[in-house]
């Protein structure tokens, strides 16, 4: 990997940043705090947030953070809004059906309302719409993303695949077409495997499941091609040279694994990683000794409290130094720059100057 | 023993220590002589982090009575075939198209369903050879709609085979006797939001015993109130070393960590039920010395 942008620079030159990040790494607050250092750098900003968490609405200004784009209290520059947590399966059928007809149908069918409440990926679809329509105004010259935490890393990504997978009409939506009544015929074309599945199907689930799944399909042929060609716009767009991708993680070891993989994730989509941020990192000197009991004593600790103060000191100095570990296995395993550390702060960032001070952090490393 | 195993699930935000938590419930479970069977929601093939072991459907001994599994949609629907069809051969080979896979593992219902359904034989088969199922169940938002499947599943499935076992798992989830819900959070803002929403979820929509909710990662608070403050500032005002600046700095972190986290327990336990909710608070776990954690843990396991 070549040296990484500077924080800076990246800012400058990206126009979609993507902040990915398993979760509890604190990517909405990063997200936030990079729009603002965008925001202070004269980049008209908005951040994208899936996180309605108060403290940042706190942080930034905001009585709340809403579906529209917002200017924050905080800097002229910097707008954030929240991406539609009620997205659903509805609005994408509602805006890719040809007629209202369909539309309808849709809408009313047994299968697709039992499904549309609890089909994985819909709503980061829905997210990923929002995010093109936004990239394609003028409106915002950088759009900062805080990704969807996402157990398997990257889901958010696979979200158009495996919603094509499911409703796509050339696939099984087909076969259980064929299988249809009215279509018995058709059954000849069918492979001996695929056969034997619709009669299970039928089997497992009862006749009326695969009738409205048969119906479901019929109608939903005419949406998909809207959707597979909105899902292609999308997944071009992620691999341009607009977007980058910075990875939010703790400095722990099993954080680093899991960012490994993610990071593999990535290349394997040819997509850029442009840095990684290690968040929560603890600032204590790693090569001083622990106090004892005379120097805290001296320091007028009572003697009561002297060896908890020495094991408070002994913990998280054990701590600073695995953390420290971490990251140095990681650089020296993976060829990459960090390109920010911020400290883990004793006071939440909701609290006054919380957000500027870790805005500041982030671009430390280039002052 | 009850002619039935019970069955633990193990949910939280994501970052929260879900793993971890149910890994040592588990161990916990075994170290009292329970036959205890741990399953994980990551895939066939993932990596177990603690147990460094890669995952697989068919258990795997992990030690004295503890077993390591996972659930995979396909295996459990070939199994639940096998299990309670006639014709199943012919069926298999169906099953084993890669198309058929493919619009399986994207049809959400059949594959959580399916998972569900192994957890429901692991469970209460008579000749289940397990006292306690664990289950590692996947994040909040997740959970709930794994929770809500099998009422989605009965109502969209009027009749069949499938239908009946989507009644009979809904049954032993909402079945206190067998069925009980862990949430794990953090003492932060988002988790313990999630966690209470959950919470909620279980107890009005999903009818699912919630016992307790257990705070991870808690700092010790041996510096609150005023006495800690008054360490703090003879600290700040001494001499300044190295050794006096690291253990001011160390008290200062620590302190006002702790009382973060005071504050964000006090907030969910504002928000649950106190008569049949408990909350569990777990201490951060350093290195080897996991024994109090253990200890906290263990007013979960009995």
């Amino acid at each position: 990997m070549s040296a990484p942008l500077s924080l800076p620079t990246l800012l400058r030159q990206r126009r979609i940043l993507l902040c990915g990040g398993t979760g509890g790494v604190g990517k909405t607050t990063t997200a936030a705090a990079l729009g603002l250092a965008a925001a202070r750098l004269g980049i008209r900003t908005l951040v994208l947030t899936i996180d309605p968490a108060r403290r940042l609405a706190d942080a930034v200004g905001l009585p709340a953070i809403g579906p529209e784009p917002t200017r924050t209290a905080l800097h002229e520059n910097l707008y954030l809004m929240m991406l539609d947590p009620e997205a659903s399966v509805d609005a994408l059928v509602s805006a890719h059906a040809p007629s209202e007809r369909i539309r309808e149908t849709l809408l009313a069918n047994p299968f697709y309302q039992q499904i549309s409440a609890s089909v994985a990926g819909s709503r980061e679809f829905v997210a990923m719409e929002q995010l093109h329509d936004l990239a394609a105004s003028d409106a915002f010259e950088l759009l900062i993303v805080d990704t969807p935490p996402a157990q398997h890393a990257l889901d958010f990504l696979d979200a158009p695949e495996r919603l094509l997978t499911l409703l796509d009409g050339s696939g099984l939506g087909l076969l259980l077409r064929t299988t249809s009544i009215a279509n018995r015929f058709s059954f000849g074309l069918l492979g001996q495997g695929q056969k034997q599945f619709a009669k299970l199907f039928e089997k497992l689930t009862g006749h009326r499941l695969l009738l409205d799944l048969t119906r479901f399909y019929e109608v939903f042929e005419s949406v998909i091609d809207s959707f597979k060609q909105r899902a292609r716009t999308m997944q071009r767009l992620l691999r341009s040279d607009d977007v980058g991708f910075v990875l939010v993680l703790l400095p722990q070891p099993e954080g680093l694994a899991r960012a490994q993989a993610f990071r593999k994730r990535l290349e394997s989509e040819a997509m850029r990683l442009d840095g990684l941020i290690f968040n929560q990192v603890l600032q204590l000197d790693t090569g001083a000794a622990v106090p004892d009991a005379a120097a805290l004593t001296a320091a007028g600790v009572p003697a009561a409290d002297s060896a908890a103060v020495a094991a408070c000191a002994r913990r998280w100095q054990s701590l600073a130094a695995a953390q420290q570990a971490a990251m140095a296995g990681w650089t020296a395993a993976q060829n990459t720059v960090p390109i920010a550390a911020v400290p883990r702060y004793a006071e939440t960032v909701s609290g006054a100057g919380g957000l500027e001070r870790f805005a500041t952090a982030l671009c430390l490393a280039d002052e | 023993m009850a002619s039935h195993a019970t069955l633990h699930l193990i949910s939280g935000k994501g970052g929260v220590g879900k793993t971890y938590v149910a890994a040592a419930l588990a161990r916990q479970f075994a170290a009292r002589g329970d036959r205890t069977l741990l399953v994980s929601f990551d895939p066939v093939g993932h990596r177990h982090p603690l147990f460094d072991r890669v995952l697989a459907y068919e258990p795997a001994s992990v030690g004295e009575h503890l077993s390591l599994s996972c659930v995979d949609a396909r295996e459990a629907l070939l199994e639940y075939v096998r299990r309670r069809m006639s014709f199943s051969l012919v069926y298999e080979t169906a099953l084993k198209n890669p198309l058929v896979g493919r619009f399986l593992t994207a049809l959400p219902i059949f594959e959580e369903l399916m998972c569900l359904g192994k957890l429901y034989d692991l469970t209460t088969d008579p000749g289940s050879p397990y006292d306690r199922v664990v289950f590692d169940a996947p994040a909040t938002g997740h959970c709930q709609i794994l929770l809500n499947i099998p009422g989605v599943a009965a109502d969209t499935l009027l009749a069949g085979p499938v239908h009946r076992s989507a009644l009979q798992i809904q049954a032993m989830l909402q079945n206190p006797e067998i069925t009980e819900l862990l949430i794990v959070t953090l003492a932060e803002e988002t988790p313990v939001r999630e966690a209470a929403m959950l919470a909620r979820y279980a107890r009005e929509t999903a009818r699912v015993r919630v016992p307790a909710l257990l705070v991870n990662r808690l700092v010790p608070q041996r510096f609150a109130g005023a006495g800690g403050l008054a360490i703090v500032e003879r600290l700040r005002d001494a001499p300044m070393g190295d050794e006096i600046a690291l253990a001011h700095a160390a008290v200062t972190l620590e302190r006002s960590i702790a009382a973060e986290q005071a504050d964000q327990v006090e907030a969910l336990r504002a928000v649950i039920e106190a008569d049949t909710q408990r909350i569990i608070e777990l201490p951060e776990v350093i290195a080897e010395e996991d024994s109090p954690f253990m200890a906290a843990l263990e007013t979960v396991a009995s």
